[in-house]
């Protein structure tokens, strides 16, 4: 958004670097079953991280093994069984799948959304006027969800989680579906949220886009690896909860050679 | 920002999202008068020898049983159908700073609305297809409202409980069937049984209206007490459904 407040926002949080702004600790979550034939399954198993302001982490693992689990309970909508998960400041959650109403115009879900935040009316416009253009989706703003393309609902989607500027950003999958200007716009965008002081915590399937994150996170058999960005060339052996478990040899191999094509934008796998 | 402001501003998104169902609006208009008329022709046919427990013609209470189901069904489906459309974005606006009591108030007025529009559309219906004059149409409008209200009620708890379009129609339909024919007093089934079907006492508050032009007073509280208890029933699934994320 434009205008001195901003400024002033951006500052004060880009000077707070470093600060944690979620961090999980030991965290746990099983999905039990209350019905015959069929079993418990167990997602999280001690995970630990950390996300700090100005500070763009990446979480990886295979289909299935609870990214989005871990994302929910981070973003605090899921309740986890064990563990400690600790937020600070506003949060925006943009999940895998968009909870939206699928009969409200993209002006409209502005306003609800808007107004559920707190926002004032001269906020939301400056959050719409802002997200619209950084995204290209100024053309659709009368448009109904259910009448958008894959692409244009996930811009809303991410815009919803963006627009009261919070201080952890939480996003799964955000650019399913996006064409790869808006790609390309989208990484844009994370740089100038990372500069402002946000801490951005994104689930990716995409190898190839690891160098845009400062920290990367393996989830595998529901403990956490986690990787320094440029410090090392390798994964930590380790996981951050120091549970021994063998990590996923086809995640260990693209990152190593550094050449993963694993999909391009809008064509990843969903979880 | 106020409490009443997001309110406001959810029975906005709710209401505009009800309206904006084509399928819905046709279905709102149509039903109620072809499901009074295909009672009404159908209880006809039967000859009207004393079998029949009913205080008016046959014809008649068949026309009325139509209407109030007309009423109960549809407003359970659309109250299903709101909760069903609404669950998973309802938690993300919760999660956005909406108060539970703020989202759960402005379904529920949502809900409310759409039963009372149904309600209209079945006394209006009933108007015109019924025989004789009715001469207590509020009284008439009065039992379908409430009909539609605990229908509405019940498409809540369904649709926060059994959250599947296919399956949480059937039930209700299927459900709203069988209590009427309980509610109609058609076979003469025991009162002491009678009195717990949720349309039995609305359904008789729309019989006097139309067959004697009167309210039936004594069906008002019990009618009441339905309701209240299917309000309590509602807003604890809901909660529920709201608090395990909309994946319950």
């Amino acid at each position: 958004m434009n205008g001195t407040s901003e400024v002033d926002h951006a500052e004060g949080t880009a000077n707070r670097a470093g600060e944690t702004v979620v961090s999980a600790n030991g965290v746990e979550k099983t999905y039990d079953s209350v019905l015959p034939f069929t079993r418990s399954v167990e997602v999280l198993d001690g995970a630990t991280l950390r996300v700090e302001r100005g500070q763009v982490v990446g979480i990886m693992g295979e289909n299935g093994s609870g990214k989005s689990t871990l994302m929910g309970i981070l973003a605090g909508v899921l309740d986890h069984d064990a563990g400690e998960v600790e937020r600070t400041g506003a949060v925006g959650w943009c999940p895998q799948e968009p909870r939206l109403y699928d009969r409200l115009t993209v002006d409209e879900t502005f306003e609800l959304f808007g107004t559920a935040y707190g926002m004032s009316d001269d906020e939301i416009v400056d959050a719409r006027a802002w997200l619209t253009d950084v995204l290209d989706f100024e053309r659709f703003r009368d448009r109904q969800i259910r009448h958008l393309s894959g692409g244009n609902r996930q811009k809303v989607n991410l815009s919803v989680a963006l627009m009261h500027e919070p201080d952890l950003l939480l996003l799964d999958e955000p650019y399913t579906g996006f064409d790869w200007e808006t790609f390309l716009a989208f990484w844009d965008l994370t740089e100038e949220l990372r500069a402002r002081g946000v801490g951005v915590a994104i689930i990716s399937h995409i190898i190839n886009e690891r160098d845009r994150f400062d920290v990367v996170y393996e989830l595998h058999e529901g403990h956490l690896h986690r990787q320094e960005i440029g410090d090392d060339d390798s994964l930590s052996s380790e996981p951050t909860d120091d549970v021994a478990c063998e990590r996923t040899a086809s995640f260990v191999d693209e990152t190593g050679a550094g050449s993963g094509q694993r999909a391009t934008a809008g064509q990843e796998e969903s979880e | 920002m106020s409490a009443v402001h997001r309110t406001l501003e959810g029975i906005q998104a709710s209401t505009r999202s009800f309206v904006r169902e084509p399928f819905t609006v046709v279905l709102l208009v149509v039903l109620p008068a072809l499901s009074i008329q295909i009672y009404g022709v159908g209880m006809g046919q039967f000859p009207d020898v004393g079998i029949f427990a009913v205080s008016g013609s046959v014809a008649a209470v068949g026309r009325i049983t139509g209407a109030v189901f007309a009423t109960g069904a549809l407003a359970g489906v659309l109250g299903l159908f709101q909760m069903i459309s609404a669950r998973h974005a309802d938690r993300r606006l919760a999660i956005c700073g909406f108060r539970g009591v703020e989202l759960v108030t402005a379904r529920f007025a949502t809900v409310a609305v759409a039963s009372a529009v149904v309600s209209v559309v079945a006394t209006v219906s009933l108007i015109v297809l019924v025989d004789a004059p009715i001469r207590a149409p509020l009284a008439a409008f009065g039992g379908l409202a409430i009909a539609g209200a605990i229908y509405g009620l019940l498409g809540i708890v369904v649709g926060s409980v059994l959250p599947r379009e296919l399956e949480g129609s059937l039930l209700l339909v299927i459900l709203a069937d069988v209590d009427n024919v309980f509610a109609s007093g058609l076979f003469g089934i025991e009162d002491s049984v009678t009195q717990f079907a949720p349309l039995a006492h609305p359904h008789a508050i729309v019989t006097q209206a139309v067959v004697e032009g009167s309210l039936a007073t004594d069906h008002l509280t019990p009618a009441l007490g339905h309701l209240s208890l299917f309000a309590l029933l509602s807003v604890a699934a809901y909660t529920y459904q709201l608090e395990s994320g909309g994946d319950a």
